[in-house]
């Protein structure tokens, strides 16, 4: 059965709010899948090499989820489900080391549209420090205030509280227009992050298009539906 | 300068060492264990990026003076001074933040770095990186991650019929030694319903260990009757053989693209060369403990690995004509203030 998914927790609010916008513009199920479910499928396999994914999971309801039934792919797996190994005791930590490695794997060979795919850092997708997201924000060309920091004394807050939101999203930014140069360092900041879905926050400050925040794990109801038709085509592209 | 960063007397950093000295490449050691008096302090600069000093009691670096990096860290969780204590005692949390700017400085500094922590993390999954190695143009073994005992029964009795053995081993970086699937496995599957376990096709063939460092490309090829060679002594009961290989130009070439699509300019590939002359690749080590073939072999790896990251500084010169800031440059290590 051919499906777009979405792989979240069951407590993810943008989730459910995007599953809910995205049911309008896809004709196939929608389907939220939570981390917990798929690594306490009753089977799992997963084949390599294989161009275009090879696995198979069977859920303890008796479903099975093929590789070539996700058409589109949202990853918003922010958090390793490990409360089934509790077990494994003096093992637990390698167990939790060998299961990342495995959803790592498993989601690196997906062949389908995914947003955002996984990266070694986070398997929800690339993730930047504070102190990294800044220079790559400065490199970018967007603004940013003076920052200092050493080992004991952690990256301050930024100082600038967020006036807007833009998403970027293969190239395209979706919010408020700006003006073209701003655009290019959204587009730029967005390519070193090095991620294909990228929620910006900025404020202008002495004219300036300045850095707050990014996030490769958006509210999307803050993009609203703009933001939704271009995940959509993204997804069943 | 070059810096090099970690246990100053764990043999691959040791032989770093000593291939500086030998070179006469200016050169600064971070020796990790002062990592609790240590200090890293950065500031952002819009046009250069995090700009600072990295200080301990032997002296003030200036990060600015650096043109390379040797990067043998070991796990901080796991430094003999904080190992033991509790996650939230202030020594943790303290080296904690200081990896992690360490870390950032690292993964930022437009300088030759070998490597880079983030482009090290591919290795955390044996799995994610074998597709890379694979979008690379190279083989890879026949593998099957899963939980489920029936699938395991399959995979082994089909390639057993093939006439091959299947081995299984971790699919995380966390070091593991390869063992073969023996009749007695069956009675413990059970234990893979909790974690999908990673089993391969045991391939046959010669190992060899490819080093790359830059463009530059050490092979060895491995003799050994062991399932790992690594542990060839308490599984065959002789010592792996190792000898320095010239490989095939186009292999050599492959190995060079592999290392630069991980962003690895210091990497360590473990190939499988099969009788029908085809190259199986396992896995790319991103911070290989290259000590080991190197005194084994003579490769001179060490020498290679200092040479490519001082030519980093030459690079810079080259580029920007004069030091930063057109300015001399200071003298990268002086005495902390009293």
């Amino acid at each position: 059965m051919s499906r777009l998914l979405i792989l979240a927790n069951p407590d993810d609010r943008a989730a459910l709010w995007l599953r809910g916008a995205l049911v309008s513009l896809a004709d196939m199920p929608v389907q939220v899948l939570t981390p917990t479910r798929l690594v306490c499928a009753r089977s799992i396999t997963h084949r390599l090499p294989s161009p275009s994914g090879d696995f198979r999971f069977e859920f303890a309801d008796g479903d099975v989820l093929l590789a070539g039934e996700i058409v589109g792919l949202v990853n918003r797996m922010t958090a390793l489900p490990t409360a089934h190994l509790e077990f494994a005791a003096a093992d637990r930590a390698y167990a939790e080391a060998e299961l990342h490695a495995f959803l790592l794997g498993w989601l690196g060979s997906l062949a389908c549209p995914m947003l955002n795919p996984p990266a070694p850092e986070s398997l929800a997708g690339a993730w930047h420090s504070d102190v990294a997201a800044l220079h790559l924000a400065a490199l970018a060309g967007l603004d940013c205030a003076s920052a200092s920091v050493d080992a004991d004394t952690p990256l301050e807050p930024a100082r600038a509280t967020a006036e807007m939101v833009h998403f970027v999203l293969d190239g395209r930014v979706i919010g408020p227009i700006l003006p073209a140069r701003d655009r290019d360092s959204l587009l730029q900041f967005a390519h070193l992050w090095g991620t294909r879905l990228l929620q910006v926050e900025t404020a202008r400050q002495r004219g300036k298009l300045t850095y707050v925040a990014a996030s490769a794990v958006p509210h999307y109801s803050l993009g609203g539906h703009a933001l939704v038709r271009a995940m959509a085509e993204v997804l069943l592209a | 300068m070059i810096l090099i960063a970690g246990i100053p007397d764990e043999p691959p950093v040791a032989l770093a060492i000593a291939a500086a000295e030998e070179s006469g490449a200016a050169h600064v050691v971070f020796d990790q264990r002062d990592h609790l008096s240590a200090g890293l302090k950065l500031r952002l600069d819009a046009a250069a990026g995090w700009q600072g000093t990295l200080s301990t009691a032997a002296g003030v670096i200036d990060l600015q003076a650096i043109d390379g990096v040797y990067v043998r860290l070991m796990d901080e969780r796991y430094l003999p001074d904080v190992v033991d204590l509790p996650s939230n005692a202030p020594e943790r949390l303290r080296t904690a933040r200081f990896h992690s700017l360490l870390h950032d400085w690292l993964n930022s500094a437009p300088v030759r770095i070998a490597s880079r922590p983030r482009a090290m993390l591919s290795n955390m999954s044996k799995t994610y990186q074998a597709g890379i190695i694979h979008r690379c143009g190279f083989d890879i073994p026949e593998t099957l991650v899963t939980n489920d005992p029936d699938a395991v029964l399959d995979f082994v009795d089909r390639l057993a019929a093939e006439g091959d053995d299947v081995v299984y081993k971790s699919v995380s970086g966390t070091r593991s030694i390869v063992q073969t699937f023996r009749a007695a496995d069956r009675a413990r599957l059970s234990h893979i319903r909790w974690c999908p376990t990673q089993f391969q096709r045991k391939v046959r063939g010669t190992d060899v260990r490819v080093h790359v460092v830059g463009a530059r490309v050490f092979a060895t090829r491995i003799e050994s009757e062991a399932t790992d060679y690594r542990y060839s002594a308490r599984q065959s009961g002789s010592d792996a053989k190792l000898t320095s290989i010239d490989l095939e130009p186009g292999l050599q070439k492959a190995c060079v693209a592999l290392s630069a699509a991980l962003d690895l300019p210091f990497t360590g590939i473990d190939l499988r060369l099969t009788p029908e002359g085809d190259a199986i690749c396992f896995e790319a080590n991103p911070c290989p403990a290259y000590s080991y073939y190197q005194s084994r072999t003579g490769a001179p790896i060490a020498a290679a690995l200092i040479d490519w990251l001082a030519a980093g500084g030459a690079l810079t010169r080259t580029k920007a004509g004069l030091a930063p800031n057109g300015m001399d440059r200071l003298p990268a290590v002086s005495q902390p203030s009293a």
